[in-house]
């Protein structure tokens, strides 16, 4: 039988590299959040609306793109929190 | 080909920039084809010439012409333009998620400016060198925000542009190694380019080639902001061409500030400085030094 306190603490290790994971994907989102909150307040530039309403129409590769990455996002997350759980 | 000569009537709403306007612009069609055009979204231009006008310019007199395009429908038309665009080109997109879109982007900051820049941007290509263009421009706010944009978005489209051509490449590349074709047209790229063309001719105009008036009442605030604008002109290196003081008494002491621009002193017409008679005595006035 495996002694008590090794399970434990090998649950807290995965648990914490999960949690680590976890954590570095909720710094990126908490980064992103913070960037379109504050970002034109510090002065992080954004190009003019009608500059990017002039072209958005001709970017549907790249915004597929943003929107894989933002979907990709939220399965990274789900795949870790279903590990954690299983 | 060279733009028309132009000059911008600046300054607070009430001052008399309408009034100087087509003032002046009266009295220049004297010896020149002269087209007015009204930028201001209170839509006075109209009202004080006693027709009814719109984006397509009508003829006040021979010689001169006069339009007032409505910014809010412009920058309405320009919004469901490129969203019509985004649901035909966007093949996987919930065509359903776009309503309500135009509405939003209708409202974003720099529409109605780039509108009145667009409305303006006609005008300066089309017109020969030999015509004048007399701008009626907004209230200080939006005229302050019209006459940066074209030098801040061509510094973005730069950007962005440097950025494309180093997508391009890199997918040319991939696409060479994969042996396959990357299609050789780039739309964003063209796009670019066209915002680009349209945006340094407006740049070069507002800081080389136009005359900016500035328009005041013997009155501090009025100067105040005549100031401010003479300040956005010296920030895009350039500045004002001349202050004319409207209502005027002529023993007024300088303004702050402007006290150096050579200036025209506009009498106080009372009731009457809506009438074609006193248009054309305002208009001999500002044309003596500006013709
Ligand atoms: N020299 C003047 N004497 C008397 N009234 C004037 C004079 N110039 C303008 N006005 C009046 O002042 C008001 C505002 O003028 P307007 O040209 O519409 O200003 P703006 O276009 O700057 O808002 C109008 O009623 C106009 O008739
Ligand atoms: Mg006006």
């Amino acid at each position: 039988m495996v002694p008590r306190s090794l399970l434990d603490d090998l649950v807290a290790i995965l648990r914490g590299e999960a949690t680590g994971a976890l954590e570095l994907e909720l710094a990126e989102m908490e980064n992103l959040f913070a960037i379109l909150v504050v970002g034109s307040l510090v002065g992080l530039p954004f190009p003019p609306a009608p500059v990017g309403l002039s072209i958005l129409p001709h970017m549907e590769r790249e915004v597929g793109v943003m929107l894989a990455r933002a979907d990709g996002l939220d399965d990274i997350l789900a795949t870790l929190i279903g590990r954690l759980k299983a | 080909m060279s733009p028309p000569r132009t000059l911008f009537m600046l300054g607070k709403g009430g001052v008399g920039k309408t009034t100087c306007a087509l003032a002046l612009a009266r009295a220049l069609s004297s010896t020149a084809r002269v087209t007015v055009v009204s930028l201001d979204p209170a839509h006075n231009l109209g009202d004080l010439a006693g027709v009814p006008l719109g984006r397509a310019p009508v003829t006040l007199m021979p010689g001169l012409e006069a339009c007032e395009p409505d910014l809010e429908a412009l920058s309405r038309e320009r919004a469901e333009g490129a969203v019509d665009l985004i649901r035909a080109g966007y093949r996987h997109l919930d065509a359903l998620s776009l309503g309500g879109l135009a509405d939003l982007v209708q409202h974003a900051p720099g529409l109605e400016e780039q509108s009145a820049l667009d409305a303006l941007g006609a005008f300066v290509r089309d017109l020969p060198p030999e015509d004048v263009l007399v701008v009626d421009m907004p209230p200080t706010g939006l005229s302050v925000r019209m006459l940066a944009l074209p030098a801040l978005s061509l510094r973005w489209i730069e950007c962005l542009a440097g950025l494309r051509r180093r997508i391009i490449e890199r997918r040319a590349s991939i696409a060479h190694v994969r042996g396959r074709q990357e299609q050789d047209r780039d739309h964003v790229m063209d796009r670019l380019g066209a915002e680009r063309d349209g945006l340094a001719l407006l740049c070069d105009l507002f800081e080389n080639g136009a005359a900016h008036v500035l328009v005041v009442n013997p009155d501090p605030l009025s100067i105040a902001e005549a100031g401010r604008l003479r300040e956005v002109l010296r920030r895009l290196g350039t500045d004002a061409a001349r202050l004319v003081i409207n209502r005027g008494s002529g023993t007024h002491e300088p303004a702050g500030g402007l006290a150096d621009l050579p200036s025209t002193v506009l009498p106080d017409l009372g009731g009457s400085a809506r009438e074609p008679g006193s248009l054309d005595k305002l208009g001999r006035l500002l044309a003596e030094e500006l013709g």
